[in-house]
């Protein structure tokens, strides 16, 4: 991989908070990913972008541990969650949107909220007698929908908000898990330019707060100006990773996009 | 008489309501018909009439039929259900019914085919207090039915747990993505819902004085015909339910209707006609 650089940013001696070691995914013959290996480091805004199909919510699902990949491993903050499953990992801070949304559509956007504010007790005692309605839990969620612009919808059923709306509400859901890794998946699909430009002012802010940041895009005006590192991926094999600049002006980059896209 | 009637429908209206409760917790969370709920129900009468031996306070009686109740329902949960789990619903249903029918067989074989007494002792002398409309024993079963119908509602509205029931019924997935350990939640579900059940038992074998191996099986079709009236997986709903059926017997054995109407049937002439008038319960919408 002639082109895979890996370039020192001004982030780039930071720790490594994620790192994956040659993870191949199959589903039943279809290869989804292959040898996939990148890390991730502590504060970067890490943009994954490819062509549909190309395996970017493979790998996100990999990660969050909703299944094992099929060959390497994943480590966060050092240690292995390959096999630990999605409700340990959320509680380790790995927190996710959905590329389709998916909200608790019969509860309300506090509720909704809630839920994740809920992660350190789930698995413990407390978790059986600690009541959720505790006023600074709820300030916490009710502040986090401030941030995302909600607070006015706290009350409304998650289902009857518009997707774009649902879209901000998962963000503040993620955001509920005092998450170290937050990956986003096609955040701005269905937004506005407007919503678009919001979300990207939001995303730095989180990254501002100390959180690091994986996104899957489409919309390359905002990848470009958020991320600090993007890879390429292109049927599952990274092809490319660098900074942005260096990623737009990469031929086999431009290559797999043409052939995909034009 | 009528307030006597009313008092007696909503002492069985409660019963139900703690019976079918589990039931509904169940299906709320794994879209299961949890046939052999009726059996843990009876396994709590049992449970009731050997601890005896250990203490005659109802109290502690009830306590011990809760916890063994309730342990049963997670292993049934496990052993049961979880293996079952990515098959068509019919199979969960299925097997529900062997247990239960296992469960009648087990009490027969371990007990005897006798009705059993179950004399506990109530605390405060509750039992004696003897008014024109309500007796003693129905002030105890009332009122244990109400302490454990608010504990239920404390945990299902007001707890974490309850929240991540709610959020696992909706999308699993995604409530293990915010952390939600959805194995032990649903393994919570069961031993609540079957702890209350395990209560039940005891109470009915106080109230009638009578533990026999069949005493499941009327509740068992009774409380799965108050879950569908209730909008099954809907908990207040299924209250509501369990108290109007009650009220309707009562005034129903005392009314002519009743002389050729058995009891044990009106709750599934409201079950056909809510199916057939409103299919998603008295309180469901959709
Ligand atoms: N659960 C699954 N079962 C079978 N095949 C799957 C599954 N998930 C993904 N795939 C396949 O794996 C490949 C990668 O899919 P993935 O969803 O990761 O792509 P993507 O890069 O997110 O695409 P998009 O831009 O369309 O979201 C596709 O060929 C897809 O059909
Ligand atoms: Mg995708």
């Amino acid at each position: 991989m002639g082109h895979d650089v890996e370039i020192d940013l001004d982030r780039g001696h930071r720790a490594v908070l994620l790192e994956m070691r040659r993870v191949s995914k199959q589903f039943h013959g279809v290869r989804a990913l292959q040898d996939v290996t990148l890390s991730v480091r502590q504060g970067q805004v890490f943009g994954i972008v490819g062509p549909n199909g190309a395996g970017k919510t493979t790998l996100f699902n990999i990660v969050c541990g909703v299944y094992p990949p099929t060959g390497g491993s994943v480590f966060f903050q050092s240690r292995d969650i390959t096999r630990l499953g999605s409700a340990r990992t959320a509680r380790m801070g790995i927190a996710r949107t959905f590329q389709i949304v998916r909200s608790f559509p019969r509860m309300t956007v506090l509720d909704n909220v809630l839920v994740g504010c809920g992660h350190r007790v789930y698995g413990t005692l407390s978790g059986l007698v600690g009541t959720y309605n505790r006023q600074s839990v709820r300030d916490k969620a009710m502040d986090l929908l401030k941030l995302v612009g909600l607070d006015h919808a706290a009350g409304t059923l998650a289902g009857k908000l518009p997707i774009g709306l649902q879209r901000r509400m998962e963000v503040a859901r993620a955001l509920a898990l005092d998450p170290r890794l937050l990956l986003l998946d096609e955040p701005c699909a269905g937004l506005t330019f407007g919503e678009s430009e919001d979300l990207v002012g939001l995303v730095q802010r989180v990254r501002d707060g100390g959180v690091t940041v994986m996104i899957v895009e489409h919309n390359m005006g905002v990848v470009m100006s958020l991320c600090d590192e993007i890879a390429v991926l292109d049927f599952g094999v990274k092809i490319a990773q660098g900074p942005p600049l260096q990623i737009s002006s990469n031929p086999r980059v431009i290559e797999a996009y043409l052939g995909k896209e034009a | 008489m009528f307030w006597q009637q009313l008092v007696n429908g909503v002492t069985m209206g409660g019963i139900y309501a703690l019976v079918t409760l589990g039931l509904t917790m169940v299906y709320g969370v794994l879209r299961i018909l949890h046939i052999s709920h009726a059996g843990v129900f009876a396994l709590g009468a049992y449970i009731g009439v050997v601890a005896l031996r250990l203490s005659p306070n109802l109290v502690v009686v009830t306590l011990l039929a809760m916890l063994v109740c309730g342990l049963v329902g997670v292993l049934m949960q496990r052993w049961l259900y979880r293996p079952l789990l990515g098959s068509s619903r019919i199979v969960p249903l299925i097997a529900s019914i062997g247990m239960f029918t296992l469960m009648e067989d087990l009490f027969r074989l371990a007990a005897g085919p006798y009705v059993l007494p179950l004399p506990v002792r109530v605390p405060f002398g509750l039992d004696e207090v003897t008014t024109s409309v309500v007796t003693g024993n129905q002030l105890v079963v009332l009122s244990s039915a109400v302490i454990l119908l608010v504990l239920a509602w404390f945990v299902i509205n007001h707890t974490r747990l309850g929240l991540a029931w709610k959020a696992t019924e909706q999308d699993f997935e995604t409530a293990a993505a915010f952390g939600v350990n959805v194995d032990r939640a649903v393994a919570m579900n069961f031993l609540l819902g079957s702890a209350i059940a395990g209560a039940a038992g005891v109470l009915v074998g106080f109230y009638y004085n009578s533990v026999y191996p069949t005493m499941g099986s009327v509740p068992a079709y009774k409380a799965m015909a108050i879950a569908v009236l209730g909008g099954l997986g809907n908990v207040w709903g299924t209250v509501i339910a369990a108290l109007l059926i009650g009220i309707i017997e009562a005034f129903l054995v005392i009314s002519p209707v009743g002389l050729f109407l058995p009891r044990d049937s009106i709750a599934f002439v409201a079950l056909i006609l809510v199916l057939l008038l409103r299919p998603y319960g008295l309180f469901g919408r959709r």
